[in-house]
């Protein structure tokens, strides 16, 4: 009863206890605005302006201390709509939350969920190094977009969690779980489709985590006209051992685990393969952090929990879809850059998709599906610096590794992958009072493979450098400045898939030119969560390999506050 | 071993515990990681402030069909319709959020039921004036107010971006969308007697403009300022080939007095390659000195052009001057001395002076949505109300207030002259059935309607398009008009009561004349009376009357009809009773019941009667 009243008291005293202020209705939500003026200097309509003005007001309904209701209204206001012309109304969330009987956590409707990143996580892969300046706002635009935060997914179901407490032997152990629809039927060849699991984490005591994990992505039998039932299945165990010795941490932790794939009609096709990674870890008290990894993630993992990426780049342009190609003045589509990654929210994906999708191999060719990337083994190391005086911070990784299976032939591909982001914050030199930060990062990814034939031949480079400055020149306003370019030289051979995700042909991709883009801004704060931006952007795509060249001229104005 | 369920959420102190020991990725693969976010509760704003009305108003319109050649929509002459002219809704709702005191949203909702009997389609709803961001920064050099979203309210100056206020003359027996409850209801009337105008809403005076605003206050050494760019109304619509004003002003402010530059541009391209220009700039100074002896001097003077791809007329002067004397020696009573002239070459539809001169670009406005209408839209020769201004035209306004006893007189007078000879058309308005007659057609602004096609339709109001057909030729044409505004005070069994008349005297002629030209020499002229009578029935009641007529003469020189062969001889009746009751506190039930009455003598299809009556049910909260 001793640790039942200990426990009750923490409940009571955390932020869960939903009425602690008394109020029964609270509103939550943002408003945000954007204009823009851009011009594409070879499209059909070259110049092209347009925004809108949106506002999400979440009402949050307490009926009693331990249960809320949320729901979300969106009002969008499209630039140019006079006296209600271009107004659409919207639901952007909905759900209720509670504690039962002060025991069971449980959410019903939108839920932000993730367990591990073999199993169920929200991996970043293109947009690789969190930015500041004009490129750290348009990253705050497409998360709140997106819902990602914390490496979460967004599903529609429910979730349940509770703990259990032991006086002896084991701390506690933690259950959560979770059931969301990815689809529904439509009553003829496309079944209801789950995705469901959860984890039990075990904490031996404050240095040993122990966690049991599994998901499983199924189709319902019956909803549909059909018997073939397709499954997911990945189970995992996690760990996490650390010590600590006069603040100095050091420890292991790491995911091992199985997964399979199948449907029901064609088992000789069923896929099954294991990961497994590990890694090692130091945490100095002068604010040093290194950490040492091996990860061997096999040619025939799948998990689309964790493997779903968060832009396809097989879609088109939202904006500025099609231009002339000048050679023969005939309209074509313009392919996703990596501007458009920033620049454009709505090509991002809001939630898990069963099968591979197609990433951009100058984007990303080493890891292309996160840490969760199938096919890939080796090793890797990391850096990452805190400086207690604030002045700096660094983190750097390389990863080297190499595919568990050749593609096309018994040759496999070696990559390297090395990433390095300095911050530093000027001010702290000369004890400024007005912020001076200055960003640094660059990441390169190299792929080769050698072999007896000219297809065997692979080298690939791509270099990402990413220069970002933000100077307070009067209290809470800033010039901002962002100066991005992607380089991308070489050939690989790249799979062709069929509808089943199983590789049919290879094509050779070989490109040799860069992407550019040259912001600057002005912001002015008139709080923490609300600021104004000017914004102009200089893009220049200069991959000709792929498609024609263009210019790219944008001026923004960007209001963003948030509730 | 004694085991105790626990509630999942003290875990997460466990969490945060741990966190502090490894850096973030290192996090990736700790088991209690994992599960529903976010980890903490974020508590919400616990107060949005709501405000608005809701307004019922239900119209019923009855012509005559032995006589009227006007059909009231959709072809039949009599009407029910749930709502105003201007489909204003019945429930408006405005919502603000200040998350802190230097940022506060806003946005409105309405929602309107025609109560067409349709349980489907029934309920329109929407946003007026859509989603509004503010933001303000204060520094040492100034404060920085910025506005984003939907429609913000804004005026620059009156040349370049502001709405005409004119000069108070106008009748208050229909009431007007905006119209507030006063806390008693005879207050309205008396208001506008003792003051000569209403206390008005925000938008008085103002443009609307969707865009960014930046407002600087509190500047050193006096100055203040303004940016915005973005759309006006007449840049609306959903178009992604650019359309946009921009606008600015910087003012210097001294003790009695105040100087500002000002600037306007407005451009948008005539074809989808975005490469042919067309727009127009201003650029004025306006000022206001204001001497010890009661004197004011106000003026605004500036410059600007209009171009096209086709058009290029250079640039053109645009001068309004004011003096304003409170009394003086020799005259007891204020007076206000006003020269105007605007050029043909200034363009900008977005101040207080209208466009009848550039007519290029035009388009049919009935097919466009709201806020789609045309960056220019052209008027032909307009008689207008003294105040309202309009391009390629100079002239003399002179007006005064003279208080007697219980009656309060203003009169108005104004003698202006084109500048250039540009349109044989004439357009002109109906004062005393204005309102009425715009809502024989209740959607959309169509243009060339009526049984002779030559009505259009503005907001709460037509005007009348009259083709000169001089032997002559075309000339810049002389425009005079008298206007007198009466309000006194009575009262009938110790029980107020107001008479208000209001009188309108216009002509235009071929060539400019001081004094009007009442004959039939003038291609025009316009006559009308109007007169509201107020009487308090009890503390809650007020009965209302109104009586107008006008006449409205074509001259020698302008259209005839085919059949009679007579030129425009027009006459117009109004009579009309109502009730004001103010039901509880900020609750008014506002009946209205009109006979109308119209006919032009020498155009036979011009010809309506009928009656209107509408209820309206008015609850601010």
């Amino acid at each position: 009863m001793r640790y039942f009243l200990i426990i009750l008291f923490l409940v009571c005293s955390s932020g869960f206890a939903f009425s602690q202020n008394g109020k029964k209705v609270q509103f939550v939500g943002g408003a945000r605005s954007l204009n823009t003026l851009a011009e594409l200097d070879s499209a059909s309509i070259p110049k092209r302006s347009g925004g809108y003005a949106l506002l999400d007001l979440g009402i949050k309904i307490n009926p009693n201390s331990n249960t809320e209701v949320m729901g979300m209204f969106r009002i969008n206001n499209e630039y140019g709509g006079f006296w209600g012309g271009g107004v659409n109304f919207d639901v952007r969330q909905l759900y209720v939350r509670g504690v039962a009987n002060d025991i069971f956590r449980y959410q019903i409707g939108n839920i932000d969920y993730k367990l591990t990143p073999y199993t169920f996580y929200n991996h970043n892969q293109d947009i690789l190094t969190s930015s500041i300046g004009t490129l750290g706002i348009r990253e705050d635009v497409f998360n709140y977009e997106t819902f990602y935060s914390d490496n979460t997914w967004r599903q529609q179901g429910a979730s349940l969690n509770f703990g259990l407490e032991f006086p002896k032997g084991i701390k506690d152990i933690e259950v959560n779980s979770f059931i969301s629809r990815i689809n529904s039927s439509d009553f003829n060849f496309v079944l209801d489709r789950f995705f469901g699991g959860g984890n039990v984490v075990i904490n031996k005591d404050d240095n040993l985590e122990i966690g049991l994990n599994h998901v499983s992505i199924f189709d319902l039998t019956g909803t549909a006209k059909t018997d073939n039932i397709y499954t997911n299945n990945v189970s995992s165990v996690t760990f996490d051992y650390h010590l600590v010795k006069n603040k100095f941490v050091y420890g292991i932790d790491g995911e091992y685990g199985v997964s399979t794939i199948s449907q029901s009609e064609s088992p000789e096709d069923s896929l099954t393969d294991y990961f497994l990674h590990a890694r090692g870890y130091m945490n100095f008290n002068s604010g040093l952090k290194l950490c040492l990894g091996i990860l061997d993630n096999g040619a025939d993992y799948r998990s689309f929990g964790a493997q779903s990426r968060r832009v396809s780049f097989n879609q088109e342009n939202n904006f500025f879809n099609r231009y002339v190609d000048l050679t023969d003045s005939t309209e074509v589509l313009r392919p996703v850059s990596l501007f458009d990654t920033y620049n454009d929210p709505e090509l991002y994906n809001q939630g898990i998709s069963v099968g591979l999708m197609e990433n951009n191999p100058m984007i990303s060719s080493v890891l292309p599906y996160g840490i969760a990337s199938f096919n890939r083994q080796g090793g890797y190391f990391g850096i990452h610096y805190d400086d207690p005086k604030k002045l700096i911070d660094f983190n750097g990784r390389v990863y080297m590794l190499s595919e568990s299976r050749g593609q096309g032939t018994l040759a496999l591909k070696s990559f390297l992958m090395t990433e390095i982001v300095t911050t530093i914050h000027a001010e702290k030199i000369w004890d400024g009072k007005k912020e001076f930060n200055i960003q640094m990062s660059h990441n390169r990814q190299q792929t080769s493979r050698e072999g007896e034939y000219d297809f065997e031949s692979v080298d690939f480079t791509t270099n990402q450098i990413n220069f970002g400055i933000e100077l307070e020149v009067i209290d809470d306003i800033y010039l901002m400045g962002n100066c991005l370019k992607l380089k991308a030289i070489g050939n690989d051979q790249m799979p062709i898939r069929n509808s089943d995700d199983e590789i049919i042909n290879y094509e050779n991709f070989s490109v040799d030119g860069e992407e550019s883009l040259i912001s600057s801004g002005l912001k002015i704060s008139f709080s923490k969560q609300s600021y104004l931006a000017i914004i102009h952007d200089r893009f220049k795509y200069r991959f000709s390999q792929i498609s024609h060249e263009y210019d790219f001229n944008q001026l923004s104005v960007v209001y963003v506050l948030k509730f | 071993m004694k085991i105790k369920i626990i509630a999942f959420i003290s875990c997460f102190l466990l969490i945060n515990n741990l966190s502090a020991h490894s850096y973030s990725d290192s996090l990736m693969f700790k088991p209690s990681n994992g599960g529903l976010y976010p980890k903490n509760y974020e508590y919400g704003l616990s107060n949005i402030s709501i405000s608005g009305f809701y307004r019922f108003l239900a119209c019923y319109t009855s012509m005559d069909p032995s006589v009227t050649h006007y059909p009231v929509m959709d072809s039949v002459f009599n009407r029910v319709f749930i709502g105003d002219d201007s489909q204003l809704p019945q429930l408006s709702l405005n919502i603000g959020v200040s998350p802190n005191k230097n940022t506060s949203i806003s946005t409105d909702l309405y929602l309107w039921q025609q109560m067409t009997g349709s349980e489907n389609d029934d309920f329109v709803k929407g946003l007026l004036l859509g989603v509004n961001l503010y933001g303000t920064h204060s520094t040492n050099y100034g404060t920085f107010g910025v506005k984003t979203g939907g429609i913000h309210w804004h005026k620059q100056s009156p040349l370049t971006f502001a709405a005409n206020t004119g000069y108070n003359r106008f009748s208050l027996f229909e009431r007007n969308p905006w119209d507030p409850n006063t806390s008693n209801i005879y207050e309205r009337y008396d208001d506008f007697y003792k003051n000569g105008a209403l206390t008005q809403d925000e938008r008085w005076g103002q443009q609307a403009f969707q865009g960014l605003i930046v407002e600087a206050s509190d500047l050193p050494s006096g100055y203040s300022g303004s940016f915005m760019h973005g759309k006006s109304q007449l840049n609306g619509g959903s178009s992604i080939v650019p359309n946009h004003l921009t606008g600015g002003r910087i003012q210097k402010s001294f003790s009695r007095s105040f100087i500002s530059l000002n600037g306007i541009h407005n451009q948008t391209f005539t074809d989808e390659s975005t490469t042919n220009l067309l727009g127009f700039n201003l650029y004025t100074t306006e000022f206001e000195f204001k001497s010890k002896n009661n004197v004011t001097l106000y003026g605004e003077i500036g410059k600007g052009n209009y171009f096209s791809p086709t058009y290029d007329g250079g640039w053109g002067n645009a001068l309004d001057l004011k003096i304003n004397f409170e009394k003086t020696r020799w005259y007891k009573f204020p007076l206000e001395i006003r020269y105007f002239s605007i050029s043909p070459n200034v363009i900008n539809n977005n101040g207080i002076f209208w466009n009848t001169s550039i007519l290029e670009y035009s388009q049919d406005n009935s097919q466009l949505d709201p806020g789609q209408a045309p960056i220019l839209f052209p008027f032909a020769s307009s008689l207008t109300q003294i105040g309202q201004m309009t391009n390629n035209r100079r002239g003399l306004i002179l007006n005064t207030d003279l208080n007697f006893k219980n009656t309060k007189l203003t009169v108005g007078y104004s003698a202006a002259k084109e500048i250039d000879a540009i349109s044989n058309q004439i357009t002109y308005g109906h004062p005393s059935n204005s309102l009425q007659l715009s809502r024989f057609w209740r959607w959309g602004f169509p243009t060339n309607v009526g049984p002779y096609e030559n009505i259009n339709k503005v907001y709460r109001s037509v005007f009348e398009t009259l083709d000169i057909d001089d032997p002559y030729g075309i000339s810049a044409k002389g425009f005079n008009s008298l206007e007198i505004s009466c309000k006194t005070k009575t009262q009938i069994n110790d029980r107020k009561l107001m008479p208000f008349y209001l009188g309108g005297f216009h002509s235009i002629q071929r060539d400019y004349n001081f004094l009007p030209t009442y004959d039939s020499t003038a291609y025009l002229q316009s006559y009308n009376h109007q007169l509201d009578v107020y009487y308090a029935l009890t503390n809650k009641v007020t009965l209302c009357g109104y009586y107008g007529y006008d006449i409205i003469k074509g001259g020698i020189h302008t259209e005839t009809n085919v059949d009679s062969g007579g030129h425009k001889d027009q006459e117009g009746k109004s009579f009309a009773l109502g009730l004001d009751i103010q039901m509880e506190r900020n609750t008014g039930l506002y009946i209205r019941h009109r006979w109308m009455d119209y006919i032009d003598h020498n155009f036979a299809l011009d010809r309506y009667k009928g009656t209107e009556t509408t209820v309206e049910l008015k609850i601010f909260f």
